[in-house]
């Protein structure tokens, strides 16, 4: 719509210069006519959130579950963590689990995610540790392998994972849905943040929906591209932490409050804070710059220390950037990157790493861990290769 | 929302017979942007089953693209094709009526591998690449060289004969055999009227060679068809040209504008006066029934517009209004009216394309697809003609 308001001033302007011209003026005709229609489709447009959700079309209560089904099950309502267990040994040995319990799952996550606020608030009491994960992109292995060595997730072991939790590795579902069974075990031990490939476009083209379809059904990737949605955007650890997958705002002077009322349940917009959110980079020079990926922005250190200054945080923790170590940490050491996807798409030989934080001090632990062994199912198993083509 | 994430494989002039370099990594995520060695078959141990793509048919009707019979594994690991100067002819000539030689795979793969193939594919880059960020209104250049005149006026006399030649009453939903009265004036008539264009002393003798490519450039008089195949005879017909240097690099945006342009109007009045048969259509597995080279320039003059992205071709409006300016929309605009039913079911890759970020991208997509799927497919290029020009090595 912008570049629409853009071509229209130009041709009031050529209209001003050349009023006599008839092909300027047919110009600025069919422009402005552009331009009423798509204000006429944007006014009776149903906003995301007032769409009929496809989640309530769904009663798992009523799918039944053959006796023959040796998988796990959820008796009642409750998500338990012996059946967290038993599902996560189920995935490890390629089985899935029935699609009931797929969708109480998701379902419950839903409702969870829903209620969170667009920037959420997480107090670590004192003496108390927390994890951050970055990208973990379907490499359920390497995820089995992370908790391994730190620990399950529990009351007094949260973690919070940073995006970026599908596609390209060709585990993405068991991913998630190990995930959000956290989730709902553990509501206040599992936190979630949107990463940019939790949208529908990247999972069209880097195998996360082509993977739901196979292993799960249609409907589920409706499901998730829904559910996606309700993911928060960042997360503040004990008021001096700021999370987010990509990084920091093309403008200085961003506030807390200003991204905890983002109206986030949409597909990642072109341009704006949940864009930049989502999407940019930090860069080594000050100031700021056009983001190689051709969405977002760079940004240097000194914007880094600004917006820290202005929200009285201290540290910026973000994810979105492969690094060999599995971290890195720039910017005067104001702003850490972590990447949990070690050996990423079985080829760049880097480093997983997680980042320990423990109260009041928050002095940043990094761990760092190698790719385990996984199934012979190559990552972009399930991709669109058509629409590669166009990358 | 499209992805930005992954770069374009490096766009050095590789030959089609190097491999892409390995191990390339993306400048945006890191991420490794093509596989060391080629796709194979993954040896599956005893755990793990294949990861079995379920063809569901709601999907295939919603995305089929992704069940899509396409090679597009090799054809993601390609460079994009990059723009070629042609090599001019020098004489002595020896000009020959052209023959098929592509029977196999093996013969195709030759074929590929060779000179001819890759400044073919270049030419084909290089009129893409001429028309950049460009309207068919912008004024061109000021001399227009005799020989397009020649071009746009044979194409013309062509399409006078289609409404001296109306169609039959006929049954059947294809195939008016009307058709077939123009395509023999067409085999009358060709060698005079490709006389102007041969005028240069010493390119008489050309007639011989390029006649045939530019009488298969309008389809099958047997069938009553048309398709991707007859309209690479007439992209190879221009590019025999521009080895004799009829045809110049100067001259190329007004060859695309004006010339192929023309051409693509016949067609379109040949298919919708004479119903013709598209020809190996892939249906919904296919860019289009009958066409590619239009969406390939069509997508390079939309590079840089200031607001149309791909996605602007679900907009009415614009394709109303900006039809004749641009020739993707255009060809969308065409699709769109002669088929019924929702874009996105009959015309899937179309839609799918649509999504993409930017129109550089969809261009060069569309290169590699045409790479892919004519220049290495045995069913259109068993059809394709060796001569002097396009020799066969």
């Amino acid at each position: 719509m912008g570049k629409f308001k853009e071509a229209l001033k130009d041709f009031q302007q050529l209209k001003r210069l050349c009023p006599n011209d008839p092909d300027a003026s047919r110009k600025l005709k069919e422009c402005e006519k552009a331009v009423q229609k798509i204000k006429f489709e944007e006014a009776i447009s149903v906003q995301d959130s007032e769409r009929r959700s496809v989640a309530d079309t769904i009663d798992y209560k009523c799918i039944e579950v053959d006796a023959q089904y040796t998988g796990a099950r959820i008796e009642g309502d409750a998500v338990t963590l012996d059946f967290v267990k038993h599902m996560m040994e189920d995935f490890k040995k390629q089985k899935c689990i029935h699609k009931r319990y797929a969708y109480q799952i998701v379902l419950q996550a839903r409702e969870l995610l829903k209620a969170m606020p667009s920037l959420v608030d997480v107090a670590v009491p004192d003496g108390h540790h927390f994890t951050i994960c970055g990208d973990v992109h379907g490499q359920y292995y390497d995820l089995l392998n992370i908790f391994e060595l730190n620990g399950l997730p529990s009351e007094e072991n949260p973690y919070l994972f940073n995006g970026d939790f599908v596609d390209r590795g060709s585990f993405s579902v068991e991913v998630i849905l190990t995930l959000f069974a956290f989730k709902c075990l553990y509501p206040n031990a599992m936190y979630l943040a949107r990463g940019n490939h939790e949208s529908r476009g990247m999972n069209k083209i880097y195998g996360f929906e082509g993977e739901v379809r196979s292993k799960l059904s249609d409907i589920f990737v409706e499901l998730f591209a829904e559910v996606f949605c309700y993911l928060p955007l960042a997360h503040v650890i004990n008021g001096k932490v700021f999370v987010v997958h990509g990084g920091l705002f093309s403008t200085d002077g961003v506030k807390l409050d200003e991204i905890r009322s983002i109206d986030r349940f949409c597909e990642p917009p072109e341009e704006g804070l949940m864009c930049e959110i989502l999407w940019s980079d930090p860069q080594p020079q000050p100031g700021r710059g056009p983001s190689k990926r051709g969405v977002g922005l760079s940004f240097g250190g000194d914007v880094t220390k600004r917006f820290l200054e202005d929200n009285s945080l201290s540290l910026v923790v973000r994810s979105h950037e492969v690094k060999d170590e599995g971290y890195e940490i720039d910017h005067d050491g104001k702003l850490i990157t972590v990447f949990s996807a070690p050996n990423y798409c079985d080829q760049m030989g880097n480093k997983g790493a997680y980042i320990r934080l423990t109260a009041p001090e928050l002095k940043p632990d990094i761990k760092t861990f190698a790719a385990v062994p996984h199934p012979d199912v190559k990552p972009m198993a399930y991709a669109n290769n058509f629409m590669r083509m166009f990358q | 929302m499209s992805d930005p994430e992954s770069s374009p494989l490096p766009s050095a002039s590789a030959s089609a017979s190097t491999p892409p370099p390995p191990s390339a990594t993306c400048r945006n995520c890191g991420g490794p942007t093509c596989r060391p060695s080629p796709p194979t078959p993954a040896p599956w141990s005893e755990v793990s089953p294949p990861p079995a793509y379920r063809p569901n048919t709601a999907a295939i009707i919603l995305s089929p693209a992704i069940n899509a019979p396409t090679n597009t594994a090799a054809i993601i690991l390609s460079p994009v094709p990059q723009p070629l100067p042609v090599p001019v002819a020098a004489p002595p000539f020896h000009f020959q009526p052209p023959s098929k030689r592509i029977a196999s795979l093996d013969h195709l793969r030759r074929f590929n591998d060779s000179p001819s193939a890759r400044h073919f594919l270049g030419f084909v880059a290089s009129l893409s690449h001429s028309v950049r960020s460009r309207k068919l209104s912008d004024p061109l250049p000021l001399h227009f060289s005799p020989v397009l005149t020649s071009l746009v006026s044979l194409l013309q006399t062509l399409s006078h004969w289609v409404d001296q030649i109306p169609p039959l009453p006929h049954q059947a939903r294809y195939g008016n055999p009307a058709y077939r009265l123009w395509h023999e004036r067409l085999s009358a008539q060709l060698p005079s009227l490709l006389n102007p264009v041969l005028s240069p002393p010493g390119l008489q003798a050309a007639e011989v060679e390029l006649l045939p490519y530019l009488l298969d450039s309008f389809g099958n008089a047997t069938r009553i068809d048309y398709g991707t195949g007859h309209e690479t005879n007439f992209a190879a017909f221009l590019y025999c040209l521009a080895r004799l240097d009829l045809i110049k690099e100067e001259d190329y945006p007004a060859l695309v504008t004006r010339v192929f342009v023309t051409y693509l109007d016949l067609m379109r009045k040949l298919q919708n006066t004479y119903c013709l048969e598209p020809a190996g259509s892939h249906g919904v597995w296919g860019l289009d029934d009958y066409h590619f080279l239009p969406f390939i320039f069509g997508s390079a003059q939309l590079i840089d517009h200031k607001y149309m992205k791909p996605k602007s071709i679900h907009n009415p409006d614009i394709l109303e209004n900006f039809s004749h300016e641009y020739m993707y929309l255009g060809c969308v605009s065409f699709v769109k009216k002669a088929k019924k039913g929702v874009f996105a079911e009959h015309s899937p890759m179309l839609d799918d394309i649509s999504g993409v970020a930017q129109w550089s991208k969809v261009n060069s997509g569309l290169l590699k697809m045409y790479k892919a799927e004519v220049l290495e497919k045995v069913p259109i290029m068993q059809h394709f003609l060796f001569g002097s020009l396009i020799k066969w090595e």
